[in-house]
């Protein structure tokens, strides 16, 4: 179990003023920090483990203090016991690769050497142990990074964006095998990311950071598919993004309307305080059709011109207008069948619950 | 006569001191070098640039204004050269003082050379290793120095011509006696005074070939891959 709770103001060139402030317990299992670069995530690692001291604050791994401001505890980063994947990943290049992996490991220079042959035999790099860091891939680096990390039995493995250079299919075999480590070793990891795929492919638990601060956290697929804030939102890739004015509330029907510059939809009801409200939609939870529904249990349902038509990887994105523009995702096929061009007169779908008011 | 038979007659003393000094110099300024370059570059002491400055000073002085100074603080009169005189070490014109000034004189660049090269040395290497449990004297040693080796190399190698080629310095403060302080470069100005242009040129040619050579087998070492 880690429980941390770290501040710290920095001023420099880069960043004018930017203040770091966050709390959180991360129990063993995969803790997914993710959000905008400069949020501050790769700063909580550091301070986590010593790189960077904080002004205020704890962190204390099962029990044990490592920092405390407040009691002048600040522990050397080698009495750590901390696994770190940097970014650059940091293997040595003047030592080969199973000097690295030993590195760490107590004991004579044989036995740190047998038990380093181990842990390249667990990430099935033995062949590797005598080459040259330099002269292996970047996946091979990642594993000879993650075992270096792994063989000095951590209790507490931190990841800052360790798979962000390599390419897709690397990529899904590192996840696997970290999950796997996951599986076996029962500690706390905390994996930094601002990439959604990884967060939602890894995390039992995603923190959200924004200029310093955890502005959502919960399960990825909860944080991300409804999102609660601006930045989720634009972070998870929501499509459709607008500011609405609330014009009536129906509590009894649990929904309120809202008006969207042009067009009226209706969503859940949720109390605001503000009559402004920012909603998003997701492109691929929109219903287009190209007759006027009738009897269905949407709330919404939306006439308006086709705008426009355009390919996402393997998806279309239809652009309508009914006063605002929406993005709406089909695909080629439902393109085709309807028969869709621009110009065409079409209707949207929208349910209450798939508009999410944003805080 | 024959070239064997005038290389015989050299009066090898001068080169084969400029050597020894050189070396001894370059070993004494490596050392040093090293270490106030680490601190500098690594650790945030106060006045630290101030230091800098102070180091570098021998880099832009004449090397007769740093002789000057290096005598009157080294002096038997002065008090650091009275402390030494009670152990019955000389600090001027003798093979000491020469040695003394070839290190000054050679120190700034090595010290600029490897504090670049500390600082080029990405921080994560120094943090890993930290973090995989070592002590600041095994990540120097394991880490720093190592991935630093082809700029500390190179830094020695400069070093080693500074100091080779000093002249400045060592006549003020070694002086030029014959047999004893006369490094070659002061006796090749000695012989170019008295009229022996001959005896010049031969100093010239022996230390220029030497020169040469120990930089071609420093380039050969560092071009081999160090790590």
């Amino acid at each position: 179990m880690l429980e941390i709770e770290l501040s710290k103001s920095f001023s420099n060139r880069d960043n004018p003023e930017f203040n770091l402030d966050v709390a959180f317990n991360a129990r063993p299992g995969i803790t997914v920090l993710f959000g905008p670069s400069g949020s501050g995530k790769s700063t909580t690692l550091q301070l986590i483990a010593g790189i960077a001291t904080p002004d205020k604050g704890r962190v204390l791994v099962n029990g044990q203090t490592l920092f405390d401001s407040a009691n002048r505890v600040n522990r050397p980063m080698r009495e750590r016991r901390i696994g770190y994947l940097f970014q650059q990943l940091a293997v040595f290049p003047h030592i080969d690769v199973i000097d690295n992996v030993a590195f760490g490991i107590a004991g004579s220079k044989n036995t740190a050497r047998k038990k380093a042959g181990e842990w390249l035999e667990r990430f099935g790099i033995s062949e590797l142990a005598h080459r040259d860091p330099s002269s292996i891939s970047g996946g091979e680096k990642q594993r000879v990074a993650l075992a270096r990390a792994l063989a000095i039995n951590p209790r507490l493995l931190l990841l800052d964006e360790p798979l962000s250079a390599l390419d897709a299919t690397t990529k899904r075999k590192l996840i696997e095998e970290i999950r796997r480590v996951d599986e076996s070793s029962q500690i706390p990891i905390i994996y930094v990311t601002h990439d959604q795929g990884e967060a939602i492919a890894l995390g039992e638990s995603v923190l959200v950071y924004e200029r310093g601060r955890i502005i959502a956290d919960g399960q990825p697929l909860d944080v991300f598919s409804q999102p609660k804030s601006e930045t989720v939102a634009s972070l998870s890739g929501v499509e459709n993004i607008f500011t609405g004015r609330i014009v009536e509330q129906h509590p009894d029907r649990g929904t309120m309307t809202c008006e969207l510059g042009g067009c009226r939809i209706d969503v859940g009801f949720a109390p605001a305080q503000e009559n402004i409200v920012r909603i998003a939609i997701r492109a691929g939870d929109i219903l287009l059709s190209t007759i006027e529904p009738k009897g269905i249990s949407a709330r919404n349902t939306l006439e308006g011109k086709l705008r426009a038509i355009e390919s996402v990887s393997h998806d279309v994105h239809a652009i309508v207008d009914c006063g605002v523009d929406f993005r709406v995702t089909i695909t080629p096929h439902a393109q085709q069948e309807l028969g869709l061009e621009v110009g065409n007169t079409v209707w949207l779908i929208i349910k209450s619950h798939s508009c999410y008011l944003l805080r | 006569m024959s070239l064997a038979e005038s290389l015989q007659q050299v009066d090898w003393f001068p080169v084969r001191l400029s050597f020894e000094v050189a070396i001894i110099a370059t070993a004494i300024a490596l050392v040093i070098g090293v270490a106030i370059a680490w601190l500098l570059a690594r650790k945030n002491i106060i006045g630290k640039e101030g230091i800098d400055a102070l180091i570098t000073l021998p880099l832009v002085l004449p090397p007769t204004v740093l002789g000057y100074y290096l005598l009157v603080l080294l002096s038997q009169r002065s008090p650091l050269g009275r402390f030494f005189d009670t152990f019955g070490i000389r600090l001027t014109f003798t093979v000491t003082a020469a040695i003394i000034a070839a290190t000054i004189h050679a120190l700034p660049l090595m010290v600029k050379a490897v504090r670049a090269s500390f600082e080029d040395i990405d921080r994560t290497f120094e943090h890993s290793a930290r973090l995989l449990g070592s002590s600041e004297w095994r990540v120097f040693w394991r880490i720093t120095l190592p991935l630093a080796k082809r700029g500390i190399l190179a830094a020695t190698v400069l070093a080693f011509a500074r100091a080779l080629g000093d002249f400045g310095v060592t006549i003020m403060l070694a002086g030029n006696i014959p047999g004893r302080t006369q490094t070659a470069a002061v006796a090749i100005y000695d012989a170019v005074q008295s009229g022996r242009d001959n005896y010049a040129l031969l100093l010239v040619v022996i230390i220029s070939v030497l020169s040469v050579l120990v930089l071609y087998t420093t380039n050969k070492l560092s071009s081999r891959r160090l790590y």
